[in-house]
């Protein structure tokens, strides 16, 4: 009944795709609260990899384990939840950070395993006119650097950029202030800005070749 | 490469990277796509936790079926059954997280009809518990016809019969569905730690769907403390044979228990095991271990001892654990582990502990007991003690021996 499709967004030269308010994710959200299965399995195609993406900064490897408890509370307080899609994942952000925060793996103030050199090199090589390649490897390479800010700033970075809320919303997360979320998410884009700035200053010309390799 | 001075990111242009509206500004793009990667496309692998996740929720929803009122009790035996099991099934595939799931399918049906088990789905098993030692990547469970004893016809979900329930494949869900064939209906720790004693218990091990489980711990006889600590119950079913389990295994289940649990099972064991166990831990699983463990707790584990295993144990910690342990003592316990430990082994961690450390360590013992202690240490390593150390004790006259 409800059409399961992965959705590849495209990156397009002027920009990236939006991160949608999406019309289906509004309408399978009722149905899943309803107890409707495959409606549920929508909200969990879209959610899950951006909330995995986000537990990575907090938790580190065990981001699955943390997402799969949070599905459970999910599933558990579900009927409860009154909001649209937007909404749902902010909620669903929330879920996931206290329970990361319950974990014992849980970041804190601890520092951030360090990219690997060939991840930054091959996110900071080329000019800035070409668009990287939107292939998994860069995307593990950008979590990963994004991840390695200050939590804060990874934090409010992951919200905006990959759970796709607003800064209100990724405030109300956070349970800070907009005003002080908002400073988080500048300073961090400022810090992965210098990082790519030296990565790509000092990076041999002869880089990326796992790029060169990937495009067919 | 040109040395460029990228404009310093203002408010708006952090604005519009951050909502990924707009075109980026060129000095930016970089930095845009970065951010697009970042919120880039799912991967399959970010998506092997949906099976068990839908599986959840329809076991949440099956039961809010099964239930009139909220809390009355199940009326129907099949329905009761029906009910444990598929709760069992999904809070288990959760218990440890995404880790191998092997999304088999088989009807909840009393005929066992032999359904074959379906591959597994996307599995990865990267938790220190893993039912990994098996099988490299997935673990098949079939559905037994034996595990459902008491139904007679076949019990079918009231959602589509075409959605099975998967049986669960993670360690914890195996763990969880052998209790609940001891005592249906099993629920809380206590309801657990019987279960897990009972004497029938090892002979349901051996059913072809617990194969995996028995595999990791190399015998039958394991599976009931294997269990208990995966479900991180403070009992164990069978104390003095813990040490039988695998080496690896016991690092992990042991290194993820939490304090209570841990404290449990390792103040009941008696000395011999508890040796044998902690010797047997990796020096990592054992730091954590004993790190873990609050100070009364860790006296009476230590004390317990024989003391060449406590020597073994001591002196095998790095430095900063070993004074992490050594403070951690309440002073009684501290005596007793540095009167028990052998010449040898006291001699070692003497002079492996930093002087302030060894001066506020024997500080808190009796003078009796601290005399003691220090007059069974060679005439070289005593005399190797700095004269304050012996003189802020009061022990200047052992400067003589």
């Amino acid at each position: 009944m409800w059409q399961v499709n992965r959705r590849v967004e495209a990156a397009t030269p002027t920009g990236r795709a939006p991160l949608p308010a999406d019309p289906d994710l509004t309408a399978a959200l009722a149905a899943a609260q309803r107890g409707d299965p495959d409606a549920f399995r929508v909200l969990y195609r879209d959610t899950q990899p951006r909330v995995l993406r986000y537990l990575h900064a907090l938790v580190g490897d065990d981001a699955e384990d943390v997402a799969s408890e949070t599905w459970l509370q999910v599933t558990r307080d579900l009927a409860d939840f009154a909001g649209d899609a937007d909404g749902f994942r902010g909620w669903v952000a929330t879920i996931a950070r206290h329970r990361a925060i319950d974990h014992q793996r849980y970041r804190g103030r601890r520092p951030a395993t360090p990219v690997p050199a060939e991840d930054l090199a091959y996110l900071a090589a080329g000019d800035d006119t070409s668009t990287l390649a939107l292939d998994a490897v860069a995307t593990d390479a950008a979590i990963g650097l994004i991840a390695s800010l200050p939590p804060d700033q990874a934090e409010a970075v992951l919200l905006r950029v990959v759970l796709g809320l607003d800064a209100q919303a990724a405030a109300a997360v956070l349970g800070k202030r907009a005003g002080a979320v908002r400073m988080a998410a500048h300073r961090g884009l400022r810090t992965l800005a210098r990082r790519l700035e030296q990565a790509g200053d000092s990076a041999p010309l002869a880089v990326p070749s796992r790029r060169e390799q990937l495009r067919e | 490469m040109s040395t460029r001075h990228p404009r310093r990111i203002g408010r708006r242009a952090a604005e519009q990277l951050l909502s990924g509206a707009g075109g980026p500004d060129a000095a930016h793009g970089r930095l845009a796509d970065v951010l697009s990667a970042a919120a880039g496309p799912a991967r399959e692998s970010e998506l092997g936790g949906e099976q068990a996740a839908v599986a959840a929720f329809e076991a949440h929803h099956l039961v809010s079926a099964t239930t009139s009122r909220r809390g009355q009790m199940i009326k129907s035996p099949l329905a009761k059954l029906l009910t444990v099991k598929v709760i069992a099934a999904s809070v288990a595939v959760f218990a440890t997280g995404g880790v191998a799931l092997a999304a088999s399918t088989g009807v909840l049906t009393g005929t066992g009809s032999g359904h074959p088990p379906r591959p597994g789905s996307i599995s990865r098993g990267q938790t220190g518990v893993s039912v990994s030692a098996s099988a490299s990547a997935s673990t098949s469970v079939s559905v037994p016809a034996s595990s459902a004893p008491s139904v007679s016809s076949p019990v079918s979900p009231s959602t589509a019969p075409s959605n099975p329930l998967p049986i669960p494949g993670t360690a914890v869900g195996l763990c969880r569905a052998l209790a609940a064939e001891v005592s249906q209906g099993v629920s809380g720790t206590a309801g657990l730690e019987r279960a897990l004693a009972s004497p029938i218990l090892a002979r349901l091990a051996r059913n072809k769907e617990f194969g995996s489980l028995v595999v990791t711990v190399e015998a039958a006889t394991n599976v009931p403390d294997y269990c208990a600590l995966l479900l991180q119950l403070p009992a164990l079913p069978r104390p003095a044979d813990l040490a039988q389990l695998p080496a690896s295994v016991l690092s992990s289940t042991l290194a993820r228990l939490p304090v209570g649990p841990l404290t449990g099972v390792l103040t009941e064991l008696p000395g011999p095991a508890l040796a044998q166990v902690l010797t047997a831990l990796s020096p990592s699983a054992l730091a954590q271990v004993l790190t873990a463990l609050p100070g009364p707790a860790l006296a009476q584990v230590l004390t317990a001892l024989p003391a060449g295993s406590l020597s073994q144990v001591l002196t095998g910690l790095p430095t900063g654990v070993l004074v992490q342990v050594l403070t951690a003592l309440p002073a009684s316990g501290l005596g007793q582990v540095l009167t028990t430990l052998p010449v040898h082994g006291l001699v070692q961690v003497v002079t492996r502990l930093p002087v302030p450390v060894l001066t506020h360590l024997l500080g808190k013992l009796p003078t009796s007991v601290a005399t003691k202690i220090l007059s069974r240490l060679p005439v070289g390593v005593l005399s190797r003690l700095p004269g304050s150390l012996l003189s802020h004790l009061g022990l200047s006259g052992l400067s003589g021996l």
